[in-house]
């Protein structure tokens, strides 16, 4: 109680925010739904109900998640008997909402044995690195009960892991801002309303466990540059990376910006350099270096080693951002651009991406958004003692952000050499950096001053609240309207 | 500070409620009592319906609102002849008729009596005469458990079939039915009085919490140290509201 009692208010009421929506969305909308929520869920069972590790099918190779025998056949009964198939990314379908229907699928479901608990071959998901799954059996089997009980238990797991992140971002924008808790408080409410994130989060899937290990990645990170690179943190760093990696491929993203806050946190607390040869070298050199390292893995995991390929990587994270410059040709893949990941698929589409904003509605947040980022700059010059005087943290921090979205990009590219029309990224990979996104928003208002900026804060509250409510509306008229 | 966070906090919620909210769950929507078997996601798919060879299926759940039915006809060779519907199971027994006339692609629609409570029923659907018709069905992902069959036989399809509400509803009108629905395929703890707490918390808390903990955070903050006035220099009116 006396620990409950230390943690500031405006945090425990954004959590209790963070709480009611969880459970809202993860209850409100009808199980499997999610995408690849079947599969993911298949993973979980064959390690809790089989004690099987599942790996790629030898006979089968990738099956997709949607094709039956990848799932077992407890999970196959509820997809047909429960109607939660046919209810997936279909507008046209309504979930199976009587009694009356639970009772016919509880009539099939008991003739069941355990055996048909253990049968899903397994899909493509099966690649993804095992460690939110193992610790999701957890949850799974003290639910035990229904296929129901044991898949609305993960999402509530989820939930949990979703408190962890937000708290994660107070205490990163308590690092950045010198624990201003207005600021602080901004940051973890953006995040706490961010409409995607909450129904990405509240499904089963792994991304949840990979942004609240992310989230404690940049923290560590900052606390490295900021308190010096004792070993514990260095060690904290590097266990929470390794575990990201273990959660989602996208979390190797995190090393090279890992890396470089151990580098910038142990060059800051060397002090002066010895005298010798190595204290003859500019400083600027092992960055270099390590920059060219970096750029180097990037482009040889981009283009699967085959240098030849590097003018169309640039040629497509250009394009990706910017109008192509002459002489340049189309990118590789199907056309899909920053607008695309950044706004739409970040802010507006839930489920299956059949729900989605209005086009009035996502032009609104494009405003909004560009308003933020021009916010955002005249915030750093009016700020910039500030800021400079914890450059190691805002250098830190860019550095994550860069290196997580190219290698996003470097990820995109090498598939799309492979399958130019899957443009793989999407603006739910992006939810690994939410707690920057938080800070941003707490920045960008940090422009205004005195009143203004808290008149300007409680709108811009009141605007990310009903944005919220707006999305859960609109995916519970999905279903239920 | 404090005032200023409120105010504009509420002018944008309230604004927001009147505007974008209250329009929203106040239109009125056609409103479907359940859809046993929906239509496809990816393609178009029928069973043939010809004289003596009904098209019946199973495990159709009539829920208690349901006051009209639909199903839709492919007609390639003509207009369809006579059809007549019957649903039946758990006590309730009843058969409409669909005037012939109906042209491709046209929606057969009848009024059916509400069943009293939500009951498991049969349905089958018969041609009273010429021509071969076909009805509208499922043969991907959207297929149901109610695949359609003929003369003993499995056809593996299911018939996109609707029940639907006589009129058109609101989302207010309806949340208490939208919350019992939700405890539908869930876990014995998310009951109706869970849902009804977390919808009230969700509207109407989250909105308070989220600005009380704003406030309360600029108290915590406390008073920041101002440059001393210069009482002698006039200010402007921005200048004493921003400062």
């Amino acid at each position: 109680m006396r620990r409950l009692r230390r943690i500031p208010l405006p945090l425990l009421a954004v959590l209790g925010v963070v709480l009611v929506e969880g459970l809202a969305w993860a209850f409100a909308v009808p199980a499997l739904q999610g995408a690849d929520e079947s599969a993911h869920f298949s993973y979980v069972q064959k390690l809790a109900d089989a004690h099987v590790m599942p790996w790629r099918n030898p006979d089968l190779g990738y099956l997709e998640p949607a094709y039956p025998p990848s799932v077992s056949t407890e999970q196959r009964v509820a997809w047909t008997w429960a109607g939660l198939e046919p209810l997936r990314g279909n507008r046209a379908a309504r979930p199976l909402w009587t009694h009356e229907d639970e009772r016919i699928w509880a009539r099939e479901n008991a003739k069941l044995t355990p055996d048909h608990r253990t049968d899903g071959a397994g899909s493509r998901v099966v690649d993804n690195p095992p460690l939110y799954y193992l610790t999701a059996v957890v949850p799974y089997e003290i639910a035990g009960g229904t296929f129901f009980d044991r898949l609305y238990a993960l999402r509530v797991y989820n939930v949990a892991l979703l408190l962890v992140a937000v708290a994660l971002t107070w205490l990163l924008a308590g690092e950045l801002f010198g624990r201003r808790r207005e600021l602080q408080t901004l940051a973890a409410a953006a995040v706490a309303l961010h409409p995607v994130l909450l129904d990405v989060a509240t499904r089963v899937t792994p991304d949840v466990l990979l942004l609240t290990l992310a989230s404690a990645a940049l923290y560590l990170m900052t606390l490295v540059v900021k308190r010096g690179p004792s070993w514990r943190r260095v060690a904290g760093l590097l266990a929470v990376v390794a575990a990201a990696c273990l959660t989602q491929g996208r979390g190797l993203g995190l090393v090279a910006p890992a890396l470089f806050a151990v580098g910038l946190g142990w060059w800051r607390a060397r002090g002066a350099p010895r005298p010798g040869v190595l204290g003859r070298v500019p400083a600027v050199v092992p960055w270099a270096v390590g920059a060219l390292v970096v750029l180097v893995a990037f482009a040889a995991y981009a283009t699967r080693f085959d240098f030849g390929e590097l003018a169309g990587f640039w040629s497509y994270l250009w394009q990706f951002y910017l109008p192509p410059l002459p002489g340049m040709t189309d990118p590789i893949g199907v056309s899909w651009d920053v607008e695309n990941v950044y706004l739409n698929r970040f802010f507006g589409t839930f489920v299956q991406f059949e729900v989605d904003f209005p086009p009035d509605l996502l032009r609104a947040i494009r405003v909004a958004v560009f308003a933020g980022l021009a916010l955002l700059a005249v915030s750093a010059w009016r700020h910039r003692r500030a800021l400079w005087a914890r450059r190691d943290v805002v250098a830190v921090l860019l550095v994550a952000f860069v290196l997580s979205v190219l290698a996003l990009h470097a990820a995109a590219f090498r598939s799309l050499l492979v399958n130019p029309a899957d443009p793989v990224i999407t603006g739910r990979y992006l939810l690994m950096l939410i707690p920057l996104y938080g800070i941003g928003v707490a920045a960008a208002v940090a422009a205004f001053p005195g009143r203004v900026r808290a008149l300007a804060s409680g709108g811009l509250l009141g605007a990310l609240v009903l944005l919220q409510l707006s999305a859960f509306g609109l995916v519970v008229e999905r279903f239920y309207a | 500070m404090r005032r200023a966070a409120i105010a504009g906090a509420t002018v944008v919620l309230v604004l927001g409620f009147l505007l974008v909210v209250r329009p929203f769950v106040a239109e009125q929507r056609p409103t479907p009592a359940s859809i046993p078997s929906p239509a496809s996601v990816t393609g178009l798919d029928t069973v043939p319906l010809q004289k003596g060879h009904p098209v019946c299926f199973t495990d159709v759940v009539a829920e208690a609102h349901a006051e009209r039915f639909s199903f839709r006809v492919s007609t390639p060779f003509g207009p369809t002849p006579e059809l007549r519907v019957t649903i039946r199971g758990g006590g309730y027994d009843y058969t409409a008729t669909i005037p012939p006339g109906l042209q491709d692609g046209q929606a057969a629609e009848a009024a059916i009596p509400a069943p009293l409570r939500d009951i498991p029923v049969e349905v089958c659907i018969r041609s009273r005469g010429e021509p071969l018709i076909g009805l509208y069905a499922a043969n991907d992902r959207a297929r149901s458990r109610s695949t359609a069959v003929i003369d003993g036989e499995d056809t593996n399809k299911s018939v996109w079939f609707s029940f639907e509400e006589p009129r058109w509803h609101a989302i207010t009108e309806r949340v208490g039915l939208t919350i019992d629905r939700m405890t539908v395929f869930r876990p014995g703890y998310v009951t109706r009085g869970l849902l009804w707490v977390l919808a009230a918390l969700f509207v109407f808390g989250v909105p308070v919490a989220i600005v009380w903990a704003y406030v309360r955070a600029l108290r915590e903050d406390g008073p920041r140290a101002a440059p001393p006035l210069d009482v002698n220099r006039r200010r402007s009116r921005w200048r004493r509201f921003v400062d």
